[in-house]
């Protein structure tokens, strides 16, 4: 069953589209990692690389950081005073 | 042991709702806690008198709003949409059927799983969604499969989803039983920390749901550990008297109608020897006060947890007592996140865990 937590059930509908948003632009960032990770091993990638890439543990250190900020940046005025 | 194995994308999604969890179990849960003490403060000399006048002053206000938001649509979209856990596992359903069919088999002819196709689930059972799990954790033979991945991702402290059952085992005040029982057993988390513990030990599962017993064979299986794991409402066991030792629960009270809670411990106390005890790990008196119970039946409502607001209302110490423990008390339980006083707010969003040890 649906739940409405706004006066106007828009703002419902539109806190969804943000989460889901941001999750496709974390999905994004998540790739463009990989690929650069990838091209400054090797020079040269191949798709399927991608997929599999596995950071090293300085690359998941500062993935992990950036991630955070990423979530922070976005959702970060919902927690923020107003006045 | 066959677990999901989504692409990168559907795993980056995860990653991003589990982050977002933390946010919202932290920053935002503590400017709700602001807004809180200022709608208090204008409530009257003695502050909001309980949760639900609370929530009511709350309910209109904008960040409360985006907190209760976030809280039930975060969980939302871990199972649901085209990245959710049920597209997952879609994406790679024939294999998983043949593997937990074969799993199926293979306990059956072990002697280690019993299924029983024929028992009647209770109606509040096959109604809910509990914790927002579409069409609940039994009727897709996938749903154990499913309902693990999830508690990876359930909330940030639990990346190693065993830690908290190993926690609760080790904190057991029991040592070297003989038969050992786990009502609501699930996948088996629950059951497999007591095998080191109680060497030696019989070993027993039951729990109302068939794909989360295959689940549960599976991780026995892998583990080395022998498990007999049955298929039957605890409200009624196939067990004698007295045959059990311990008997433990972990997360299972607080989903029950009242009745059935209390038909449960009756079963329990039956199946306990003499000295026998009953321990259990869930949800109850959170701490922080009036704002530790406003924030706890939020959760209640918007995680589709029907029942955890009436536990928290029942007084199980006498409950047990009336059905006929000798002993029967409640200690703060920490799950990794530290133990508070009663009127002391937790610095980030919790379950209000604590240990329920009763003994015949």
């Amino acid at each position: 069953m649906k739940q409405i937590f706004f006066s106007d059930p828009a703002i419902d509908r539109l806190v969804n589209v943000t989460l889901s948003l941001a999750a496709e632009v974390q999905i994004l960032r998540d790739r463009q990692r990989a690929l650069e990770s990838l091209l400054r091993r090797s020079g040269a990638v191949a798709p399927e690389q991608i997929e599999g890439w596995q950071p090293d543990d300085a690359e998941r250190r500062a993935a992990d950081a950036d991630k955070d900020l990423f979530v922070r940046n976005v959702l970060g005025p919902l927690a923020e005073d107003l006045s | 042991m066959i677990e999901l194995q989504p692409d990168r994308a559907t795993l980056a999604y995860h990653d991003f709702l589990r982050r977002a969890k933390g946010f919202w179990a932290r920053e935002l849960y503590q400017a709700v806690q602001r807004d809180f003490v200022a709608g208090s403060r204008n409530a009257g000399p003695q502050g909001f008198i309980d949760a639900d006048q609370a929530e009511k002053n709350l309910a209109s206000q904008t960040r409360y709003q985006f907190f209760a938001a976030l809280e039930r649509n975060l969980q939302r979209l871990k199972y649901a949409g085209p990245r959710g856990i049920l597209a997952a596992a879609e994406a790679q359903r024939p294999r998983f059927e043949a593997v937990m069919a074969a799993s199926r088999r293979d306990g059956e002819a072990s002697g280690q799983l019993r299924l029983n196709a024929a028992l009647e689930l209770p109606q509040y059972y096959r109604s809910i969604e509990f914790h927002q799990h579409p069409g609940g954790v039994w009727r897709d033979p996938l749903a154990g499969v499913e309902y693990d991945f999830g508690r990876r991702t359930t909330m940030p402290a639990h990346i190693d989803p065993d830690e908290i059952h190993r926690r609760f085992a080790d904190a057991v005040p029991v040592r070297g039983a003989r038969r050992v029982l786990d009502v609501g057993c699930g996948t088996g988390r629950s059951t497999l920390p007591f095998a080191s513990l109680h060497p030696g030990a019989e070993l027993h599962g039951i729990d109302l749901s068939g794909p989360c017993l295959v689940r549960a064979w599976q991780r026995s299986r892998a583990a080395g550990v022998t498990v007999r794991w049955s298929q039957q409402t605890a409200e009624q066991t196939d067990f004698p008297d007295g045959y059990f030792d311990l008997i433990h629960s972990t997360f299972l009270l607080h989903e029950l109608p009242r009745e059935a809670l209390r038909r449960i411990v009756a079963e329990v106390f039956r199946l306990l020897a003499p000295g026998g005890q009953f321990v259990s790990l869930d949800f109850h008196s959170p701490p922080g006060g009036v704002f530790g119970e406003f924030i706890h039946f939020g959760h209640a409502r918007r995680n589709n947890e029907v029942f955890m607001r009436s536990f928290c209302e029942t007084d199980f110490l006498g409950l047990q007592r009336a059905a006929g423990f000798r002993v029967a008390d409640m200690r703060p339980f920490d799950d990794g996140s530290g133990i508070y006083g009663a009127e002391q707010v937790p610095p980030a969003w919790r379950f209000p865990s604590q240990m329920f040890v009763a003994m015949k």
